[in-house]
């Protein structure tokens, strides 16, 4: 049947012994000559079940001794048995047509990777993909369109109805009104979260399909290497960009516990997740000035922790390396099917947040206890030079993001913020707190310690810069 | 980046508390997942990028992220099918490159193999780097689980002028092998088939 | 780089210029964990190697295999030169 690898006979010898300690307790899903296999290579994680046994202490003799018969590593001479053994049958069974040069993706490759080129293709994918199509598209032509339609044509009618078949004031205003389940609630969903998080994730799969993202990890390598991190954290980061939460867990794909951590601590203070996103750009771009500002200080901020982490988690430093897999023609129907799951996964995680925190802030209307926290909030706002009236945004914030995103969104409609106020209170908001489901994603990944560690300095930090940056701007009269 | 799986997907036991247990000198062959369930369990594992998810959501219909870019998958999926009126469990595994894991996502993948324990391997391969990933065939059939071999992406192997002979790979290696295109369905229908050969007509009798 | 003396017929890779193809004669790195990395990749010492971009990482063509890797894995990819 089946070809027996055969290794150097130092090898096939110690195998043989190591089989034989193994054959009194050992049984298991997997062979014995494979765990002596894995032991001759060193594989910490058989290792460390084995270590215990009375026995161990004989298979570290074997193994040291057939280390010192051996010229080079016995992972290595092991590794090359296997690797000439697959070439050859790799040999019997392809035929290789010489074909002509097959060149015809090449080009494109070129252009992604090398700097001159690849630096420029990534500004256009920024400009575009992100800021016109989520942000301005997305977050401004859609949210208004269908905020509009919400405010127009939804809320009157709902709480027409509510009014007309419900007689307690309390409940209609839990349904309808100010911050009701279906007017508030629903709303922020449908209206602001939806269209910026749909838009985000039709991007994000176009480029994760397409092969980009590799490449792009290849050419942040270096620069990541200076906040600590590799090139491979490209890949959650931008996710963050769509939403944090997720991203905190596609974190595994990281090398070393100290990336992950370094990664989760800038997911969690300075990468805004899409709803955010897409209501900043959208508010902010009207005025060039205040984007500017906004997104300079974020820049800075996720370099400067970056850096500081990078020096201060402990840790070796990481090391890159990835295959680049070619570039592929991106299928529609597969982009689709993605983005729809992805929309379907994160509104089953997001609804209920909205509705319940509804139902809370109609709890604490009632009981007066919302009252009581927004006006402890009050001087925190004054602080920060914003009105009274975003305290309540703050408070959201915490369940969500995009819910936060969502209140700074409607305080803009109205009128409350304005020039650096806005600046303020978009930098403050996106480095505040992680939401809800994040933290509980960052707990189970990260576990107590870090989580919590993290989650007291993004609170400081987020209030601590957002008073650092209302005095500077007041002294430097921008706006 | 497979966020939404969580919630459909199973997490075998990551921790090692399968080890803990064998260390005692517990005494079974029998995969865990099969016995304790009676149903065939099967796992798709290969290196990262080389269609296991897509194969995962033909073969099950469960939708778990494809994407191109190695390190996809962070999480084991799991989803069922009927193959030869039987039902069928499929896992879904993060990439690996070999046996020995490296990164947290990896030991996933060799986890579920060496402590749950699977009824059949699939073990997934692009064809244009057949030799390269016959490695990891060989690690695999080395701990003498039943392993299947997919000989994945044809389309482009193609294209580069490579051809595989499917009966010659099988006869060298001793194993099942088919070639296909998982993209474009291409070769499922002989995958099935050959899936068929390993689940037993009433899977309980197998559990002993 | 004082460890590289003793050999004189190959050269780590990140002293290669771009284009530079060679054969792999060794895989030499103070981290067990990268050696058993590249080997799993493919990356097998015989094998014709041909570095296709220095900045601002690393990329090798290794068979069909194209590799990403940073300057300290180069490093440890020792290379005998067979042209320019
Ligand atoms: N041309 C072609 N592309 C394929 C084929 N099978 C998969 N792909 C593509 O290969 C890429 C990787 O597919 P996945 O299913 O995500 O690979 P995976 O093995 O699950 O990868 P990891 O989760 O990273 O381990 C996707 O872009 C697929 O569309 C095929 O047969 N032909
Ligand atoms: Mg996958």
């Amino acid at each position: 049947m089946s070809p027996q690898i055969l290794y150097p006979s130092p090898i096939e010898t110690a195998i043989s012994r190591i089989e034989l300690l193994l054959s009194e307790r050992w049984q298991d899903a997997i062979s014995r000559r494979s765990i002596a296999l894995l032991l001759l290579q060193q594989d910490r994680e058989t290792r460390s079940q084995l270590q215990r046994e009375p026995y161990f202490p004989e298979i570290e003799r074997i193994i040291s001794e057939t280390q010192a018969n051996m010229s080079e590593s016995l992972t290595f001479a092991i590794a090359q048995t296997r690797h000439q053994l697959a070439r050859a049958i790799e040999e019997d069974v392809t035929v290789h047509l010489r074909h002509q040069p097959v060149v015809k993706d090449e080009w494109l490759h070129q252009l992604t990777v090398h700097p001159l080129t690849g630096i420029p293709i990534l500004i256009l994918i920024l400009y575009f993909g992100i800021y016109q199509f989520v942000g301005v598209f997305g977050g401004g032509t859609l949210v208004d369109g269908i905020e509009g339609f919400f405010e127009s044509s939804i809320n009157p009618v709902v709480n027409n109805i509510v009014a007309a078949i419900v007689p307690w004031q309390a409940i209609r205003d839990l349904l309808a009104n100010d911050y009701g389940i279906i007017t508030l609630g629903i709303r922020y969903a449908v209206a602001i979260v939806l269209p910026i998080v749909t838009t985000f994730f039709l991007m994000f799969s176009l480029l994760e399909d397409s092969g980009y993202l590799p490449r792009l990890s290849l050419l942040m390598d270096r620069a990541f290497k200076t906040i600590g991190l590799s090139g491979r954290s490209i890949i959650p980061l931008i996710l963050g960009l769509g939403c944090g939460t997720m991203a905190t867990l596609v974190t595994r794909t990281l090398e070393s516990k100290r990336e992950r951590i370094i990664a989760t601590l800038l997911l969690a203070l300075t990468i805004p997740c899409s709803a955010q996103l897409g209501v900043i750009l959208a508010l902010l771009s009207q005025e060039p000035t205040a984007l500017l500002i906004w997104s300079g200080v974020m820049m800075a901020i996720f370099l400067g922790i970056g850096f500081v982490a990078g020096k201060v988690v402990p840790g070796e430093a990481s090391c890159f390396y990835m295959e680049i897999p070619p570039l592929r023609l991106p299928s529609l129907p597969a982009i689709l099917t993605k983005t729809y799951v992805r929309l379907k996964w994160y509104f089953a995680e997001i609804l209920p947040l909205f509705i319940f925190a509804s139902i809370l802030i109609w709890v604490g209307k009632l009981t007066g206890l919302f009252d009581v926290i927004v006006r402890g909030l009050e001087p925190v706002m004054l602080w920060l030079g914003l009105p009274t009236e975003a305290a309540p945004t703050f408070l959201y914030g915490f369940f969500r993001r995009d819910y936060g995103a969502a209140g700074m969104f409607d305080l803009h409609s109205s009128g409350i913020l304005t020039g650096q106020q806005l600046v303020v209170a978009a930098v403050t908001l996106t480095l505040f707190i992680p939401c809800i489901a994040q933290l509980q994603f960052m707990l189970k990944e990260r576990g107590i310690k870090t989580t919590m560690a993290i989650a007291i300095f993004v609170v400081c930090f987020a209030f601590s810069l957002g008073y650092l940056l209302n005095q500077l701007l007041t002294i430097m009269e921008i706006f | 980046m497979d966020c939404h799986d969580c919630h459909q997907s199973c997490h075998p036991k990551r921790q090692n508390i399968g080890w803990k247990i064998f260390n005692f000198g517990f005494k079974k062959k029998r995969p865990k997942n099969s016995s304790s369930t009676g149903r065939t369990t099967i796992a798709l594992v290969g290196s990262p990028n080389v269609g296991k998810s897509l194969l995962f959501n033909l073969l099950t219909g469960t939708y778990v992220t494809v994407s191109n870019y190695p390190g996809t998958t962070v999480e084991v999926a799991k989803g069922n099918a009927v193959i030869a009126g039987e039902k069928v469990t499929f896992f879904d595994t993060p990439g690996m490159y070999s046996l020995m894991p490296i990164t947290e996502e990896e030991s996933v993948a060799r986890d579920l193999i060496a402590n749950e324990g699977v009824d059949l391997i699939i073990h997934v391969i692009d064809a244009k780097h057949l030799g390269r990933m016959l490695n990891l065939t060989l690690q695999l059939m080395e701990t003498q689980l039943p392993v299947l071999l997919v000989v994945n992406m044809i389309d482009e192997a193609q294209k580069l002028g490579i051809w595989v002979n499917e009966d010659r790979l099988a006869h060298q290696l001793g194993i099942p092998v088919v070639t296909m295109a998982a993209a474009q369905k291409v070769g499922l229908k002989k995958l099935i088939a050959k899936v068929a050969d390993h689940v037993p007509s009433n899977s309980v009798s197998l559990t002993y | 780089m004082l460890t590289q003396g003793f050999s004189v017929q190959y050269s780590p890779l990140d002293y290669l210029g771009t284009k530079t193809q060679g054969t792999i004669a060794a895989i030499r790195n103070k981290d067990d964990k990268i050696v058993k990395k590249l080997l799993a990749m493919g990356v097998h010492t015989g094998m014709h190697i041909t570095l296709e971009q220095r900045f601002p990482s690393f990329i090798i063509r290794v068979g069909r295999t194209r590799i990403a890797i940073d300057k300290d894995i180069a490093n440890s990819i020792k290379v005998r030169v067979i042209s320019h």
